[in-house]
């Protein structure tokens, strides 16, 4: 009968006892981590997917309040179309009160800007589409005499086209919508 | 004798001893622990998110809906005096000059702005005569009074921009609230709109009748000529910032009681069974109790629901919604927008 030698004791043993190498230890605690960080960053991804779903609903929001607002203005405006053009612009003109530059509450503007929404109303009615970077049917008619060819329609207009633009930054991405508005003279 | 094969074989499998298997398992437990922690968290997470999303939308189709429903009518403005004296203790009929625009159930205020305005809230239209019925005197932290034949009378939901906008005398309004086109000052508690819309209800194909739109509303029958409606808040349930151990207002404080309330669609004719409530939302949106308008986030403007200015036929709508809770704290957001109602302000 053989019995096993000696030596063969000695360098299995020590073997079977090595319980786990430091590296493996570091690859398992390596991988919980990354596993349970990837759970606590699902929160995270939600929270963003929400708050942009979010700031899209208020940016549509407001688009629509400036826009319902513009045709309040032209409403309540002088039915005297010497006037008329210059009260909406005396609102939402350049040099108007609130201007056409607005904040909104709870949206941030885009880098290098200090607004969010932005109000172009057209009293030019040579002004194309290309350059408005808007479709809007312009150059067009704007004061009813027949002809696009007045490059300042602000004391004759019956209709004037307004872009209202807004856009906001989220998560390192800009955003912006545009929409185009038609104010007609009562 | 030689060792055998035995025990040998457990010298070699010699396994765990009991202090490593303690040590294996309270490492696994532990594991398992901060597993399940942060799982039961996130899932938590995720669904105050979703509640709140879930509120986010709830508000868009409320607003869509109220654009829809409006954006053709013609809105009202309804004030009128008594027509004839009314007594503290009256509580069952006031005599009134109009009823044209009050809803058939509601609120009205009697004086306002004066030493003896009073709150009244009232559950029917006159059937005999032009007023309101069944009274219930001095709401709203107001006292039943005393008030002379012609005094003014406002309908409660109604909240418009005073004509003097240029550093008004205090009591000239109720409050001022921040807007799109800079600060206005306005009388009113905000809570509603009431309107008309062109109406077809012998489905002609067509609004008008001659060359003026057929003006009625959409009640429990279908389209009435002549019938009216409404866009108001309902407060439902009462809640206080002591109980949430909130402070929903942002006043600095947590001793404000508040009402959650819904946004409906109210409408009535002529005839009292007539009559229809839609709800446009679940009670979710804020209002302080006794003190409907107030201000709600503490930028020193109060916030009407409702404010209507009749000169260019533009309703601001502006609502504070309990959207839900994020890890234990309140989530109170601003919805706003503006509606200009197409066929403008009743004469």
């Amino acid at each position: 009968m053989k019995t096993r030698p000696a030596i063969i004791n000695r360098t299995r043993r020590p073997a079977h006892r090595a319980g786990f190498t430091l590296l493996e230890v570091l690859i398992t605690v390596a991988v919980l981590m990354v596993g349970l960080l990837a759970m606590s960053s699902t929160s995270v991804v939600v929270n963003s997917l929400r708050r942009s779903a979010s700031d899209r609903a208020r940016a549509h929001a407001a688009v629509q309040a400036i826009s319902q607002d513009l045709l309040s203005v032209a409403r309540a405006s002088s039915e005297d179309p010497a006037l008329w053009a210059g009260e909406i612009l005396a609102a939402y003109g350049p040099d108007g009160s609130p201007g056409n530059e607005l904040p909104i509450t709870g949206l941030d503007p885009w880098e290098g800007s200090d607004h969010i929404a932005t109000v172009t109303i057209i009293t030019d009615e040579t002004t194309t589409d290309g350059e408005l970077g808007c479709n809007l049917g312009m150059p067009r008619d704007l004061d009813g005499d027949g002809l696009a060819s007045n490059s300042d329609v602000t004391n004759n207009a019956s209709l004037l086209p307004a872009i209202v633009d807004v856009r906001w930054r989220h998560a390192g991405g800009e955003f912006e919508i545009r929409q185009a508005v038609y104010l007609l003279r009562f | 004798m030689q060792p055998g094969p035995s025990s040998s074989h457990r010298a070699h499998q010699g396994g765990f001893t009991l202090i490593e298997v303690v040590i294996a398992f309270t490492v696994m437990t532990i594991i398992l622990l901060a597993t399940s922690s942060v799982l039961r968290r996130e899932t938590r997470g995720i669904a105050e998110l979703q509640n709140i999303g879930h509120s986010e939308k709830v508000m868009e189709g409320a607003f869509n809906r109220i654009f829809r429903t409006i954006q053709f009518a013609r809105g009202f403005t309804p004030e009128t005096t008594l027509s004839s004296t009314l007594n503290a203790s009256e509580t069952g009929q006031i005599a009134l000059g109009s009823i044209t625009g009050f809803p058939d159930h509601g609120g009205l205020v009697v004086d306002r702005g004066e030493a003896t305005e009073e709150a009244i809230n009232y559950e029917a239209h006159a059937t005999v005569g032009t007023g309101v019925l069944t009274l219930d005197r001095g709401a709203e932290g107001t006292q039943s009074r005393g008030h002379n034949a012609g005094s003014s009378v406002i309908w409660s939901g109604l909240a418009y921009p005073i004509a003097n906008q240029t550093d008004p005398d205090p009591s000239e309004y109720d409050g001022t609230t921040d807007d799109l086109r800079g600060d206005i000052y306005f009388i009113g508690k905000g809570l509603g709109l009431s309107y008309q819309v062109p109406v077809d209800p012998a489905h002609t194909g067509s609004y008008l009748e001659g060359s003026e739109p057929r003006w009625g509303a959409q009640v429990s029958g279908g389209e009435v000529t002549g019938a009216y409606g409404a866009v108001v808040y309902v407060p439902s349930v009462e809640i206080t910032e002591a109980d949430r151990q909130f402070d929903l207002n942002e006043d600095g404080d947590e001793d404000d009681t508040f009402y959650l309330g819904r946004v409906a669609l109210q409408s009535w004719s002529t005839d009292p069974g007539d009559s229809l409530r839609v709800n446009l939302t679940p009670s979710i949106i804020l209002q302080e109790k006794g003190a409907y308008g107030s201000d709600m986030d503490a930028d020193g403007f109060e916030d009407p629901m409702f404010l209507w200015s009749p000169d260019q036929a533009r309703l601001r709508l502006r609502f504070f919604v309990l959207t839900g809770t994020v890890n234990g704290h309140e989530v109170v957001r601003r919805f706003e927008n503006i509606i200009h109602l197409s066929n403008g302000s009743a004469e």
